[in-house]
């Protein structure tokens, strides 16, 4: 019988709602973790584009344009990404549904750039704040980090008196299970405020999802009532108008932007916009300043209330797109042990539970979901690297073919999970995943070594050496767990 | 314990349903501007009104603050600007 104290009660909160919301949380915080070098995995998925290139020259723009037609006349709406210090060539891309597609090219030139087709780094990004699904999976998500807040404040009302105390204890050698507390304990509380700012800014950004401005009732007549159809599909003989140069109305974009700030080009059906990058500063304003296609300006876009502004600043401290490599990097240690955090959380939530419950077809189940997400999902998505060097660079329809690699090895760890936790093997399933999970980690540089186009011992530091060494740490990592479950 | 999680689940998801639902009438500036400021209060509330429901259940204090914060905010809703 659970005493009926606010500390109890917060207890269970705690540990129920932190263990179901857990489950998707920490799918959403090991892809957001990677979405923050989003622009840097996709430069690892394409080895064939050169680590560094020449400056933008204005012709190159232009030479781009008929490969802008094409997408035009597919009924896309392609944008191109400037060259920045993240990512030095020139993208075309355009949004599938699911992730954002690029094809690169030179800026001196204005070249494609011959290269594998990939579903790039945005793959995570989609992952993270959709799953894949949309609007749907979106409701999820923000929902989960609704969660996440109740169970943040929940677990500091836990831990209130021994907040700081707690924080100089680690007992790695003790009983396992206050080991892992300590864990919990010690990469939550440093991170607090870095988590609260996340789940805060992450729910804010599409509340609308969960907590609309109309009542349920009125969303739901909407719903039963029959939607005029839409246009059918694209059709073939769809007119794009002639395309103007680019450069002229770039250097007029950037008399108002400044020189330098316009990150991207937007080609809707009638205007073309010129975006601020986002790198440009903490908010992100999504100012733009837009031609019509006969080269005359149409409008300059800039929301500045107080309240946009606030907004602006919440979106960029959520997509850190103006922070450098050093912040980016902080946001990736901090993505690392806040998924550390809710990892650690739901193996206490199984420990606990486990000589009371340990036979019971449910928390069979409750281990078999965590087995897929703690360990499925990782070793999925470095199975994603793997198929993405594997598969052939001209092989056809290669982006679905990796999704498909990612899918499936989910898949079969999720199934390998849940049937040694149905055969009450879970141990020696966790092991088995975990040791797959380093094997394909560590393999990754050699990997890169054997697969990519100029490979050398000895070069800078590129993203290509920062992906090797952090997916061989993770290996390494793994497998030091894998070796002391028993 | 499940059931006092529903209840109180329900009361804090009502309350904030209401503050987004009236923000456009009682929030300052644009339509637009009115929703973010709802939005931003609604996030912020929820936690804190779900766990005052769930853990002061004594005379069913958190309940009835609870109920009383989404009575408020279901009269502000009504408001004409």
């Amino acid at each position: 019988m659970i005493p009926d104290t606010l500390r109890a009660r917060m207890g269970w909160l705690h540990a129920w709602i932190g263990f179901l919301s857990g489950l998707l949380l920490v799918c959403v915080f090991i892809t957001g973790t990677l979405a923050v070098f989003d622009t840097e995995l996709t430069r690892w998925l394409q080895p064939e584009v050169p680590p560094t290139a020449a400056a933008l020259n204005d012709t190159a723009l232009d030479k781009m344009l008929p490969s802008v037609r094409v997408l035009l006349l597919k009924g896309e709406k392609p944008f191109i990404a400037l060259p920045s210090e993240r990512d030095p060539v020139l993208r075309l891309s355009y949004h599938d549904g699911h992730e954002v597609l690029t094809q690169p090219f030179a800026p001196q030139s204005g070249q494609q750039i011959a290269t594998r087709q990939t579903v790039g780094g945005t793959f995570f990004y989609d992952l993270h704040y959709t799953l894949r699904s949309g609007s749907v999976g979106i409701t999820f998500v923000t929902f989960a980090g609704l969660m996440l807040l109740t169970v943040l404040v929940s677990g500091v009302i836990i831990h209130l008196k021994a907040l700081i105390p707690d924080l100089l204890v680690l007992r790695p050698f003790a009983a396992r299970l206050r080991a892992w507390l300590d864990v919990h304990v010690l990469a939550s509380v440093p991170f607090l405020p870095f988590v609260f700012m996340m789940a805060y800014t992450g729910t804010f950004l599409h509340t609308r999802s969960v907590l609309p401005p109309e009542s349920y009732v009125s969303l739901a007549k909407e719903m039963l009532v029959p939607s005029p159809r839409k246009s059918g599909p694209a059709s073939p003989d769809r007119e794009v108008p002639q395309l103007p140069s680019l450069p002229p109305l770039l250097h007029t974009a950037e008399k108002t932007l400044g020189i330098g700030q316009v990150g991207s080009i937007l080609f809707l059906p009638d205007t073309i916009l010129f975006m601020r990058t986002d790198a440009s500063g903490p908010l992100r304003t999504r100012e733009h300043v837009d031609f019509s296609y006969d080269s005359h300006f149409v409008r300059h876009v800039l929301l500045t209330s107080p309240l946009t502004r606030t907004q602006q600043v919440m979106e960029g401290i959520h997509y850190i797109r103006w922070g450098g490599a050093g912040m980016r990097w902080l946001y990736f240690f901090s993505g690392s042990i806040t998924t550390i955090m809710i990892a650690s959380g739901l193996i206490l939530f199984l420990m606990k539970r486990r000589k009371t419950s340990g036979d019971r077809p449910l928390f069979q189940l409750a281990e078999g979901l965590s087995i897929s997400v703690l360990v499925g999902l990782p070793l999925a998505c470095a199975g994603l690297l793997w198929g993405n060097r594997l598969i052939p660079q001209g092989y056809e329809n290669r982006i679905n073919t990796e999704v498909l690699v990612f899918f499936s090895i989910w898949t079969v760890a999720a199934f390998f999970g849940f049937s040694g936790c149905f055969i009450k093997k879970s141990f020696e399933t966790w092991k088995i995943l975990l040791v797959a999970f380093s094997l394909l980690t560590v393999g990754i540089g050699f990997l890169d070594a054997l697969t990519r186009p100029g490979w050398q011992l000895v070069h800078t530091p590129t993203v290509f050496a920062a992906v090797d060494l952090i997916a061989f740490g993770m290996g390494l990592i793994s497998l030091q767990i894998a070796r002391r479950l028993s | 314990m499940t059931a006092r999680l529903a209840l109180s689940f329900i009361l804090a998801w009502t309350c904030v349903h209401f503050i987004t639902l009236g923000s456009p009438r009682w929030g300052a500036g644009s339509r637009h501007d009115a929703t973010i400021l709802g939005q931003m209060i609604a996030v912020l509330l929820f936690p804190a009104l779900f766990l005052i429901a769930f853990g002061n259940w004594r005379k069913f204090s958190g309940p009835i603050f609870v109920s009383s914060t989404g009575v408020v905010f279901y009269l502000l809703s009504l408001v004409q600007k």
